[in-house]
């Protein structure tokens, strides 16, 4: 886009791209501005703004701006001077980031709950804001305004730090305790269980027996029928089943059969005599 | 028209002076005719330009680019077009990807601090107040070249600060430690969206290559404590592993000897059972021949057991007087040897 000036004077301008006719210089000269989207970014120090709740943030934006009316532009910049033109850009962002922060709160900016987060929004008065501004007669358009920077006095960030130091160190007993909780519970669980189990069987292998002899109840009546005999069953069966490996036995002589292996008392023999009187 | 046709030759009888300026005449054309052909030559030369490798060009016929979007761009190697003031030549540098990486909330350089300048550092605010680093580099295509170079006078900066933005706008939806290791592919996704609502909403004519690259690590001054909360998670992971082992262990420990002491009761069972059942029988059996004189078949049976005791015992001491009965068993016995029982006087 351009702009004619006729000794000096505004006379027309030419915001489409084409061929155009001027007197020659000095009767009339051409000023072409650039209607590109300038990227403008605040420019100095980090500034603080207090918050509607006497927080204090530091924001940084960055703005999309291009001429809007060179007509306009021109004579207010100093002959279309687009440094000239951000300088005063500066200050309308600077006096509507304070207007618009001032009346949010720090939660406005951080929070995790969405109806509450206003990023965005605070973002979209500000540029409204500006807007508002330029339209008094600036000839430049704001196409957009985002935050680019956003901090907190050095101060408080010392302050942050210690919190985040004391969250940390909270957090730390926090997991230690929980995983000995966790720990001490599974292990106890582990052993309850296990108790159980065990308890559980032996009340099984109490039940087994028990039906076991439930099982043999039957047998001992019939054997109860002549207990004399069950027990010389018994009693043999047990010394078959002692005596059934090689063994040392210390016998007294007059054990049967061996008693058979003693010679006969010879009284006896004498008396058998006198009374049949028969040899052997 | 030649010079022939320009300039007929005299009618015989003319002088040589008019001759000679004819000729003359004829010669300047000719020189004249040279040089406009080389002056067109030169004009139509000039409008010949070439794009680098690394380059693409834009075409602007009286100001106004020429093709629209990808079109507009002219690839490397030689172009024509007409000469200034018609055309202008705008060479715009072009890789396939460009690449942007964000400039504000990066890890300051060390030593750490216990406070931060504002205006010397930058880091982002989390959900929760607290401060992170966070860094992001992304790619991206120039899909409208024409809007990328000729309406913004640096659309890169625009591109830096939307990954700028988005960085802070997703850190200030989050807790750090969502950010730092329980949802870092969350807070990566928001950020990813939010890099694309500028993208379109500044219409910066390109369109974002994923994935986007995220790198966030708390303060220097603390990372110490961040490391910590870390080592105590993995602390607290292994104490439970290692617990659950002892639970597993434990458990399965516990269910063989459950299952023996079942298997003990039921083949004790089943063998008290068996042996009782084998009594009964032999109760049975041997119950009529008993009742008929018990004395007799004590008496025999006895001698039946002694006679089978003696077929294996190993030795047998028969002692004259030794009262009572002593039964003595031989314990820890050598290998079994060819049985030879012997009676012993």
């Amino acid at each position: 886009m351009a702009v004619v000036t006729f000794f000096g004077k505004i006379v027309r301008q030419k915001t489409e791209p084409g061929l155009g006719l001027r007197w020659p210089w000095p009767i009339e000269t051409v000023y072409k501005l650039d209607q590109r989207i300038q990227n403008f970014e605040s420019k100095g120090k980090f500034e603080e703004i207090r918050l509607g709740d006497q927080n204090i943030i530091l924001l940084e934006v960055y703005v999309g701006w291009r001429i809007d009316d060179p007509k306009q532009f021109f004579p207010k910049f100093l002959n279309g001077s687009i440094a000239v033109a951000e300088d005063r850009l500066q200050e309308l962002v600077r006096n509507a980031k304070n207007e618009v922060a001032g009346k949010h709160v720090l939660s406005d900016f951080i929070s995790t709950d969405e109806k509450q987060m206003k990023f965005p929004q605070v973002e979209a008065e500000i540029l409204k804001r500006v807007q508002q501004d330029v339209a008094q007669g600036y000839g430049l358009e704001v196409k957009f305004l985002q935050i680019k920077k956003i901090g907190l006095p050095e101060s408080v960030t010392r302050n942050v730090f210690d919190r985040m130091s004391s969250e940390r160190q909270f957090y730390i007993s926090q997991i230690e305790s929980s995983g000995e909780e966790a720990a001490t519970k599974i292990k106890s669980k582990a052993d309850s269980d296990a108790a159980k189990l065990l308890s559980d069987a032996d009340a099984q292998a109490y039940e087994i027996r028990g039906h076991g002899e439930e099982q043999m109840m039957h047998s001992l009546q019939i054997l109860q029928q002549n207990t004399n005999l069950a027990n010389l069953n018994m009693q043999i069966g047990a010394l078959t089943e002692m005596l059934k490996d090689r063994t040392t036995l210390i016998l007294d002589q007059s054990t049967a059969p061996l008693n058979l292996l003693q010679p006969l008392p010879p009284q006896k023999f004498e008396a058998t005599n006198a009374a049949g009187g028969r040899n052997p | 028209m030649n010079g022939q046709d320009a300039i007929p030759p005299l009618p015989p009888g003319e002088d040589a002076g008019s001759q000679a300026l004819a000729d003359a005449l004829r010669s300047s054309f000719f020189i004249v005719k040279i040089i406009m052909v080389v002056l067109v030559l030169a004009f139509l030369g000039s409008g010949i330009f070439t794009v680098g490798p690394q380059q693409r060009a834009i075409v602007l016929r009286l100001g106004r680019p020429v093709g629209e979007g990808p079109r507009a761009l002219l690839n490397p190697g030689f172009h024509w077009a007409f000469p200034s003031p018609i055309d202008e030549i705008v060479k715009i540098p072009f890789t396939a990807l460009q690449t942007a990486e964000s400039s504000v909330g990066g890890v300051p350089p060390p030593p750490p601090m216990d406070r931060l300048d504002p205006n010397t550092t930058s880091y982002a605010l989390t959900a929760d107040t607290n401060i992170i680093h966070v860094m992001a580099a992304m790619r991206y295509r120039i899909t409208d070249p024409v809007t990328f170079y000729l309406e913004f006078t640096n659309a890169a900066g625009f591109v830096t600060n939307a990954l700028n933005n988005a960085l802070l706008y997703a850190a200030s939806q989050f807790p750090v430690d969502d950010i730092l290791t329980r949802n870092p592919t969350a807070f990566r996704e928001a950020v990813t969206a939010r890099v694309h609502e500028l993208i379109e909403a500044e219409h910066l004519g390109i369109t974002l290559e994923p994935p986007l690259g995220v790198q966030v690590s708390p303060p220097l001054y603390l990372a110490d404590k961040f490391n910590a909360v870390v080592t105590a998670g993995v602390e607290r992971d292994k104490a439970r592993q290692q617990a659950e082992s002892y639970a597993t262990t434990k458990l399965a420990g516990a269910r063989g000897a459950a299952a023996t002491r079942l298997f003990v009761a039921e083949s004790g069972r089943s063998r008290l059972v068996s042996m009782v059942k084998a009594e009964e029988k032999k109760f049975t059996d041997v119950r009529t021949e008993y009742e008929r004189d018990p004395n007799f078949y004590q008496r025999v049976r006895q001698m039946t057991v002694l006679e089978q005791v003696y077929k294996t015992v190993q030795e047998t001491i028969l002692e004259p007087h030794i009262g009572p009965r002593e039964l003595r068993l031989n314990l820890s016995r050598e290998p079994s040897a060819p049985s030879t029982n012997s009676i012993t006087p």
